[in-house]
C-alpha cells in the first residue's frame, strides 16, 4: 500500500531525468536489469572468441596458434568468464532486475540505489579482469577453480603472477555484486510483492530466481573468504593453502604447512550451489515459455516449487563430489555420492514436469519454446552422465577428462544458455517494444543446437577414450593422437554455435531499429509483466499496481472467453479456475 | 439412523482476505524491508566467517598447529565490545519507550566502547608484531590477523552506522528511531557473538 501511494506521487509528478540519471547510473529495476544483459551478452562474446581461438588450437595443434601458457590462459578466462561474467550477471543480475519487480508487482526493487550499486560494482570486477590480459605473464593459468598451489605461487607459472592476483580481486568484487544483488531480489521478492500474489501464485521465473539469490547469498561469501586467504598466500607470505617442502623452479618455497584441499573445499562449496544459481533461474523461465507456447498450466506447479527448493537445499551438500579423487575417505565419498544421486530426483521431477507440460498442450514452436524445448533435451543429455559421476568409481577414471567437461558443459552451460535465449525471444518485446525476428531466431535456434550437440557430445566418447581436459597437445600421447578427427569435428561444431551468437547479435540490432512493434501482451501471457505497456512506463504501471487473482499459468481454462485468464483479471462470471 | 451418500455441504466461512502484501495492517514495506535486509546481511557476513572459520578449524586440527601468543589486551577489548552491546541495548529499549534523550546518552556510550574495542585490536596487533609474530611467522598468526583483521572491517563498519543513527535520532521521530537502533542492534550483537567466537576458537590450545 504504501508503494501504491508513493507511486501514486509519482505519477503525478514524474520527476525529470537526465541522461547520466536515466541510462547510465540509472535506479529503474529495467534499465539495471538490461545494463547487465547487455554487458553479459558482450562478455559472452570475449569467451566465447576465446573458446573458438583454443578450439583451433586443439583441432589442430601442430598450427600452434596458441603456446602452451597462452591455450592454459585462454581456457582459464574463458571458464571464468562464462560462469561468472555472462551466466551469473545475465540470469541474477538481467533477468532477475528486468522480471521480478514486474512479475511481482512492484514499482521497483527494494533498495534502488543498492541495485545501482551493484550493477557498477560488478562493472568494476571486469576491469581487473580484462586488465591482466595485458600484464606480464598474461592471465591466470590455474583453470576458473584456480587450484592452489598453482594458483598461489606467483612463480609456479607465467599466469601465476599478476594475472592471477588481478583474477582473484576481480572475483572478490564480483561477490560483492553479487551479494548487492541477492539481498535486493530476496528483499523485493517477500515484502514487495502486489495484493493477491501469494508465494504460491508467483510464476517460477520469480521462484527459480528467489531460491538462486538465497544460494548466491549464502555461498559467495564462502568463495569470497577463501579469496582473501589465498590473496594472503600470494602477498603475505601466509600458508594457508600452500604445503610445505615444494619445488618450484628449482628452489625450495618458504610456505609450510598449508593445505591445497582447503582450497578445493571452500571453493566447491561454492562452486557446486554456483551451478545451480545458474540453472535454477533458466528452469523458472523455461517453464513460463512452455506452459505459455504449450497453452497448458504447468504440470505439477506445487511440486516444481518443491524441488527448485529440494535442489537449492541439496546443493549445498554435495561439493565433495568434485573431490573424489582427492584422498576422500570412501565413507564420506558414500555420503557425497548419495546426496548427489538425491539431487537427481527433484531435477527429475522438473523434467518430467515438463513433459507433461508438453503432453497434449497446443504447441506453438516460436523461438522461445524452440529454445525453451531445447534446454530441456540439452538438460536430460547433460544431466543423465551426472548420475555417472555422481558415484565415486566411476567418477575416478573419468575425473578431470572430456566426460565431465561434456557433462557440465550440457547440463550447465549451454542448457543455462538456451533458457537465456528463450528468455531474450519470449521478452524482448517487453524490453524494448518490438518483436525479434523470428526467421532470424529460428537459424540461431537451429544452429546453436547443432553446435552444442556436435560439439559437447562427442566430448563424452574423447572422455572415455581418455582425453584429459587443459591438455595443450595431446599428440604427446600416442593413445591420444589418432582422436584428431574427433577434436576437428567438435571445433566445426563449436564455430556452429558461435555463428548463432552472431545471428542473435544481428537480430537483436535489427530489430531494435525495425522489429515488428509489440503490443502489451504480444503472447498472450498470464503473469502480470504482460500487463503494462512495452516497454513499461517508470514504475511499471502507469496507475495502479493491479492485484492478483489467481496462479500464474491459468492457460485453456474451460468456459474462459479467451484460452488464458491474466492473473490481473477479476474472474468471469461462470468460469471455474482451479490451483491456487 | 439414515443414512446419505451425499458429503455434507462445508461450512460457511468468511472470504479469505487477499494474500501476499500490501493487506491492512502491518509494518511500512521499507521498514519490513530494511529489517529483512539486515538479517540477509547477518546471514552472509556469518557464511564469510563460516568458510574462515571452517579453514582455521581445519588447521588446528592438523599437525604443525601453532597458536599465537595472546594479546593481553584483548580482554579489555572483549569486555569493551560487550559493554558497548549492552549499551546499544538499553539504548534500544529507551528508544522503544519513546526516551530519545536517554537513547543518545547511550548510545554515545557504546559508541565510545565500540571505539574502544577497534582500538584495543589495533593495539593487540601491535603488541604481536612488536613480540616478533608477524602475519606470515605462524599459522595462529596468520589465523589471528586474517579473522580478526576481517571481523574488524565489519565493526569499522557497523561503527559507521552507528555514528549515522546517532546523527539521525536527533531529527527523528521515536518510532523510527527506534526501528533504526533495532536493526543496527541484530548486526551489533551478531559482531559482539561473532568476535566471542572466533576469540575462543583462535586461543585454543
Amino acid at each position: 500500500m504504501a508503494a501504491a501511494a508513493e507511486a501514486h506521487v509519482h505519477v503525478e509528478h514524474p520527476h525529470r531525468e537526465s541522461f547520466w540519471t536515466r541510462y547510465v547510473f540509472s535506479q529503474d529495476h529495467k534499465v539495471i536489469g538490461l545494463q547487465y544483459l547487455l554487458t553479459s551478452l558482450f562478455m559472452a562474446l570475449v569467451g566465447g572468441a576465446l573458446a573458438m581461438v583454443f578450439r583451433t588450437q586443439l583441432a589442430w595443434p601442430q598450427s600452434g596458434i596458441l603456446k602452451a601458457d597462452q591455450y592454459l590462459a585462454a581456457i582459464s578466462m574463458h571458464g571464468t568468464i562464462m560462469v561468472f561474467f555472462v551466466l551469473t550477471p545475465a540470469l541474477l543480475g538481467g533477468f532477475a532486475n528486468f522480471l521480478v519487480p514486474l512479475k511481482i508487482g512492484a514499482r521497483d526493487m527494494a533498495f534502488p540505489f543498492v541495485n545501482m550499486l551493484s550493477y557498477w560494482v560488478f562493472a568494476l570486477s571486469i576491469v581487473p579482469l580484462v586488465a591482466s590480459f595485458f600484464v606480464p605473464g598474461g592471465p591466470l593459468n590455474a583453470g576458473w577453480t584456480a587450484y592452489p598451489p598453482l594458483s598461489a605461487l606467483p612463480q609456479a607459472a607465467p599466469g601465476s603472477g599478476l594475472g592471477q592476483t588481478l583474477w582473484l580481486v576481480s572475483i572478490a568484487i564480483f561477490c560483492v555484486s553479487s551479494l548487492l544483488g541477492s539481498l535486493n531480489y530476496i528483499t523485493t521478492i517477500l515484502v514487495l510483492r502486489t495484493r493477491g500474489m501469494s508465494l504460491m501464485r508467483m510464476p517460477l521465473t520469480v521462484w527459480g530466481i528467489f531460491v538462486a539469490a538465497v544460494l548466491a547469498l549464502l555461498t559467495f561469501p564462502v568463495l569470497m573468504a577463501a579469496g582473501i586467504l589465498l590473496l594472503f598466500d600470494r602477498l603475505a607470505g601466509t600458508s594457508f593453502f600452500v604445503p610445505g617442502g615444494l619445488v618450484v623452479g628449482g628452489q625450495v618455497i618458504p610456505h609450510t604447512g598449508g593445505n591445497p584441499l582447503l582450497w578445493q573445499h571452500l571453493f566447491w562449496f561454492f562452486g557446486h550451489p554456483e551451478v545451480y544459481i545458474v540453472i535454477l533461474p533458466p528452469m523458472g523461465i523455461v517453464s513460463d515459455v512452455i506452459a505459455n507456447f504449450a497453452r497448458k498450466p504447468v504440470f505439477g506447479y506445487p511440486a516444481m516449487v518443491a524441488s527448485m527448493l529440494a535442489i537449492g537445499i541439496l546443493s549445498f551438500l554435495v561439493w565433495g563430489h568434485h573431490m573424489f579423487v582427492s584422498g576422500m575417505h570412501p565413507l564420506l565419498g558414500t555420503g557425497f555420492a548419495l546426496t548427489t544421486l538425491l539431487i537427481g530426483v527433484p531435477s527429475a521431477v522438473k523434467t518430467f514436469n515438463w513433459l507433461a507440460t508438453l503432453w497434449r498442450g497446443k504447441l506453438y514452436f516460436s523461438t522461445a519454446m524452440l529454445f525453451a524445448v531445447g534446454f530441456v533435451s540439452l538438460f536430460v543429455a547433460g544431466g543423465l552422465t551426472g548420475i555417472h559421476l555422481g558415484n565415486a568409481p566411476v567418477d575416478i577414471p573419468l575425473h578431470d577428462t572430456y566426460y565431465v567437461v561434456g557433462h557440465f558443459h550440457l547440463v550447465m552451460g549451454t542448457a543455462a544458455v538456451l533458457g537465456i535465449f528463450a528468455g531474450i525471444y519470449f521478452w524482448f518485446p517487453k524490453m524494448f517494444g518490438r518483436l525479434l525476428d523470428e526467421r532470424l531466431g529460428r537459424i540461431h535456434f537451429w544452429l546453436t543446437l547443432l553446435g552444442v550437440y556436435g560439439t559437447f557430445f562427442p566430448m563424452y566418447y574423447l572422455g572415455m577414450a581418455g582425453m584429459h581436459r587443459r591438455i595443450y597437445d595431446y599428440r604427446a600421447f600416442p593413445y591420444l593422437a589418432h582422436l584428431q578427427p574427433v577434436q576437428v569435428f567438435i571445433t566445426l561444431s563449436a564455430f556452429l554455435i558461435f555463428a548463432g551468437g552472431l545471428v542473435l547479435a544481428y537480430n537483436m540490432l535489427r530489430s531494435l531499429a525495425a522489429g515488428r512493434p509489440a503490443d502489451r501482451n504480444p503472447w498472450r501471457g498470464t503473469t502480470l509483466e504482460w500487463s503494462t505497456e512495452s516497454p513499461p512506463p517508470h514504475h511499471n504501471w502507469p496507475g495502479e499496481i493491479p492485484q492478483v487473482y489467481r496462479g500464474p499459468y491459468e492457460y485453456s481454462v474451460p468456459g474462459a472467453p479467451q484460452d488464458y485468464l491474466p492473473q490481473w483479471e477479476p474472474e468471469p462470471a461462470g468460469v471455474r479456475v482451479g490451483g491456487h | 439412523m439414515a443414512v446419505t451418500l451425499e458429503r455434507p455441504a462445508p461450512p460457511k466461512t468468511p472470504p479469505a482476505p487477499p494474500r501476499g502484501n500490501g493487506g491492512p495492517g502491518g509494518r511500512p514495506d521499507r521498514e519490513r524491508s530494511a529489517t529483512l535486509f539486515v538479517w540477509l546481511v547477518v546471514a552472509a557476513v556469518g557464511m564469510f566467517f563460516l568458510g574462515l572459520s571452517s579453514a582455521l578449524l581445519s588447521r588446528m586440527g592438523s599437525v604443525g598447529w601453532v597458536p599465537a601468543p595472546r594479546p593481553p589486551v584483548l580482554w579489555p577489548g572483549t569486555a569493551a565490545l560487550l559493554g558497548s552491546s549492552a549499551a546499544l541495548e538499553a539504548a534500544r529499549r529507551a528508544a522503544y519507550r519513546g526516551l530519545l534523550a536517554r537513547a543518545r546518552v547511550r548510545m554515545a556510550w557504546g559508541l565510545a566502547l565500540g571505539v574502544g574495542f577497534l582500538a584495543a585490536q589495533l593495539i593487540g596487533w601491535g603488541w604481536l608484531t612488536s613480540s616478533g609474530v608477524g602475519l606470515a611467522a605462524n599459522p595462529g598468526a596468520s589465523y589471528f590477523y586474517v579473522l580478526s583483521g576481517a571481523h574488524l572491517v565489519h565493526v569499522v563498519g557497523g561503527l559507521a552506522w552507528w555514528a549515522l543513527a546517532l546523527r539521525r535520532t536527533r531529527h527523528r521521530a521515536p518510532a523510527v528511531a527506534a526501528v533504526d537502533l533495532s536493526n543496527l542492534s541484530v548486526y551489533w550483537h551478531f559482531l559482539a557473538a561473532l568476535w566471542l567466537w572466533l576469540f575462543a576458537v583462535l586461543f585454543t590450545r
